[in-house]
């Protein structure tokens, strides 16, 4: 069973979000943090909440959205913007689930091929056991499904949290070492710790 | 250590420290870049393996993914590589040596490279295989570092050799001002040369080089009032207050200079015998204004210098050997009588031996009432039997060499000997140096006889005792001469001393002087008169000593000529030195603040 999520948001995040995205940022960030301190449950039943809490989002490019290439969002400016990526989905279910006690080993983000679509895409896969078929959370669809039913995806390549961070790091062209270390990843933490006054995925993934 | 050694040293020292800093700080930088590319050389190979073996793992191809495993591996740049399951069992691995090649054991031991390890999840499809851990291999990471270091070390090496010897020279060129600078001062404090400092200086020194300089100009003015006061005291030491004539200290300076000439001088001496009545029955008064009259009179004269020696005596010499004698306008009109007298002066007589004569001559004439007398002159050696005497002397060093004792009082003067030359002649008398020196210049044989008086030192045993030694100007301009001196100051400590019409006749005298001052031999004037010309002379030579005539110290310790004069030399610290008969006290001498004296040889 999974416990209470110690996260809090800070007031003047909210204040600032309401400013630039209008009053129902508010009420979905609310909502969030509402989520985040609601009572525990099974994993499965929390897998599928925190799905079906993001997947209401609507799916906008980051060129269209942010008008930059690649932007990785953070849960806030998700939630506040009600607009984001495949990634930012990923990334916002991803600290959400640890948040919410979800081991970060059994989490995976997980490069995939959307074959309908023949697109570039990312989802969070979550493995009750290292070896078992995981679980598929998607934003195209809000049925949590194993990954033996989705055959629309084509697995690229899967990366833990701290990886994930690390690669994308690298494919900016600079040298990298440990997650902890990387400028940006640090910077979305700052950020981050602005806008949470409590929060456990403030805290650098354990070392692999 | 001298200033520019502990400059050279410094700087040196501070440019080995910032090297070697430096050095350090690009190794330790070469160290971390080194490491940072071997993390992410790490990484990205783990990363890079783990896509690539998917495809072979999501087909439970192992052997594929072995080989895809060992193609990777096998080329050397990891020092083990680990391929765990799920459950973190092993499930391959490979390992390679580790120690480094062609790096010294202390370089790697003092410079480790820590061995980054990297590490990539492992999936087939959906399906989870494990991890790859990737360690690196550090060997070429530090043979890298190794060779780098050496570059560097070498590079270094190379900077500080460099800079080295650009601070060696800068060093020595920024401070070669001031070393002329101390050198121009030593020379001029030693009496080696005169103050000339450097021209172009830096700023820094240019203060220093303005104070020595105004101190130069300094002491030169204030040697310059003392010499106008002294030139000023002779001027009435040496002057008859009432004719102003030269009086007798001047006339033995006067006959002391003959000593040089080889031929004879004529003189006239005259003795107004009535001068007591003629003062009774005119005074003083009257009587001084005759006596102008008669000093005017006798001042038309061209060919005559006057002298009053006292009261009623007076005298004059010969200006040229061609000098006309006129009894009639040398006899002294009425109301006075006199005596007139002619003698002959020969130059192997002193001064002192003149006076006497010439006293004599007076007293004769006067008891004789003699109103005009010639003294018969004496024989005199005709130039040829000089000449053959002189050879003679030098081919058979006939010369002899007499010591005269020098006293001295204090720290300026060094107590010495002087060898006073003698040539025996014939008649059982002697040729003075002075004579000698004379003779043998009209006889153009200057250069053997000193060259012969010379050897005749050479030839005497050294001793403790400073030498003070006569020499004619031409000797000190004879290179060769000067050569031997050399040589003989290299055995005996010594000084040479000229007289002070020779040494005025020499117009480069101090750069004449150089060799001789930079060997250490000091320099002294004989016969000091004050002639015209020395004192302004005396800041150019700077002399060691200065032995007076016989005019000046004929006028006793308590001249005031005498006291201006010490206080002239002191100032430029040179030494007075005062002739004095052999049983004379010395105790006034010093006390007047003379430095020294010499006695006549026993």
């Amino acid at each position: 069973m999974l416990g209470f999520a110690e996260v809090e948001l800070a007031p003047q995040l909210i204040e600032r979000m309401v400013s630039r995205y209008g009053n129902d940022a508010k009420v979905r960030l609310l909502d969030w943090q509402h989520l985040l301190a609601s009572p525990p449950q099974d994993v499965p039943t929390t897998l599928d909440t925190v799905n079906r809490f993001f997947n209401r989002i609507e799916f906008i490019p980051d060129d269209e959205h942010w008008q930059q290439h690649d932007y990785w969002a953070t849960p806030t400016e998700l939630l506040a913007s009600n607009g984001g990526d495949c990634e930012d989905f990923s990334i916002a279910k991803y600290m959400t689930l640890i948040a919410l006690g979800v081991p970060e080993a059994q989490l995976r983000i997980t490069y995939v091929k959307a074959v309908e679509l023949n697109q570039a895409h990312m989802v969070l896969t979550w493995y009750e056991k290292p070896d078992a078929e995981p679980l598929v959370l998607d934003n195209l669809i809000n049925e949590i499904k194993p990954a033996s039913q989705r055959p629309d995806l084509i697995p690229v390549y899967s990366f833990n949290g701290a990886d994930l961070w690390l690669a994308k790091e690298r494919g900016n062209g600079q040298l990298v070492g440990r997650s902890e270390r990387i400028s940006p990843w640090r910077e979305l933490l700052a950020r981050m710790a602005r806008d949470f006054r409590k929060a456990p995925f403030l805290t650098a993934p354990a070392a692999p | 250590m001298s200033l520019t050694r502990r400059l050279q040293w410094l700087l040196a020292v501070l440019l080995m420290l910032a090297l070697a800093a430096n050095l350090l700080l690009q190794v330790q930088r070469t160290r971390e870049f080194l490491r940072v590319q071997l993390q992410t050389h790490a990484q990205d190979t783990a990363t890079s393996l783990a896509l690539s073996l998917t495809p072979a793992l999501a087909a439970k191809d192992v052997v594929t993914a072995e080989r895809m495993i060992d193609a990777i591996f096998d080329r050397g740049y990891f020092r083990a590589l680990r391929w765990r399951d799920v459950n973190n069992v092993v499930v391959l691995q490979r390992e390679s040596m580790a120690a480094p090649v062609q790096v010294p054991a202390w370089f790697a031991e003092a410079l480790p490279i820590a061995a980054p390890q990297a590490e990539a999840l492992l999936s087939g499809g959906w399906t989870q295989h494990g991890k790859l851990e990737l360690e690196s291999h550090t060997g070429y990471a530090l043979l890298a570092l190794w060779r780098s270091f050496v570059d560097l070390l070498l590079g270094s090496v190379i900077a500080l050799v460099a800079l080295g010897l650009l601070v060696f020279v800068t060093v020595q060129r920024s401070l070669s001002p001031l070393h002329r600078m101390a050198d121009a001062a030593h020379q001029f404090v030693s009496r080696r040369a005169p103050m000339q400092l450097p021209q172009a200086v830096v700023s820094e020194l240019q203060p220093l080089a303005q104070a020595l300089s105004q101190m130069s100009e300094q002491v030169a003015a204030q040697f310059a009032a003392q010499a106008a006061q002294v030139q000023a005291l002779q001027q009435q030491l040496q002057c008859d207050a009432v004719t102003g004539l030269p009086n007798r200290a001047a006339l033995l300076d006067a006959l002391s200079a003959l000593e040089q000439q080889t031929t004879p001088t004529t003189v006239l001496a005259v003795r107004l015998s009535n001068l007591a009545s003629i003062n009774a029955e005119h005074g003083f008064a009257a009587t001084n204004t005759l006596l102008q009259e008669l000093t005017t009179h006798w001042r038309r004269q061209r060919d005559w210098h006057w002298y009053r020696l006292s009261g009623g005596d007076w005298l004059a010499l010969a200006a040229h050997a061609s000098a006309t004698i006129d009894v009639a306008s040398v006899t002294p009109a009425a109301p006075w009588q006199s005596q007139v007298v002619q003698l002959t002066l020969t130059p192997a007589h002193s001064a002192l031996e003149h006076v006497t004569r010439i006293d004599a001559a007076l007293q004769e004439a006067q008891q004789r009432h003699l109103p005009w007398w010639q003294v018969p002159a004496g024989e005199m050696l005709s130039t040829e039997q000089w000449r053959q005497t002189l050879q003679t002397a030098v081919r058979e060093q006939r010369f002899r060499l007499l010591p005269a004792a020098i006293e001295s009082f204090g720290k300026r003067l060094t107590p010495a000997v002087e060898w006073l030359a003698r040539l025996p002649l014939a008649d059982g008398g002697e040729c003075s140096a002075g004579q000698l020196f004379a003779h043998s210049r009209q006889l153009g044989l200057a250069g053997e006889v000193e060259a012969a008086l010379l050897q005749r030192l050479h030839a005497m045993p050294r001793d403790d005792h400073h030498w003070h030694l006569n020499v004619s100007a031409s000797a000190v301009c004879d290179p060769a001469w000067q050569q031997q001196l050399l040589q003989l100051a290299r055995q005996q400590t010594l000084s040479i001393e000229l007289s002070e019409a020779d040494a005025l006749s020499v117009p480069d005298l101090a750069v004449r002087m150089q060799p001789l001052r930079a060997a250490g031999i000091g320099i002294g004037l004989d016969q000091v008169a004050l002639s015209a010309g020395l004192l302004a002379a005396l800041p150019r030579w700077r002399p060691d000593y200065l032995k007076l005539g016989l005019g000046l110290a004929s006028a006793g310790p308590g001249s005031p000529l005498l006291t201006q004069l010490t206080r002239l030399a002191q100032a430029l610290d040179i030494a007075v030195l005062v002739p004095v008969a052999a049983t004379e006290a010395a105790a006034p001498w010093q006390q007047a603040g003379v430095d020294g004296v010499m006695r006549p040889p026993a």
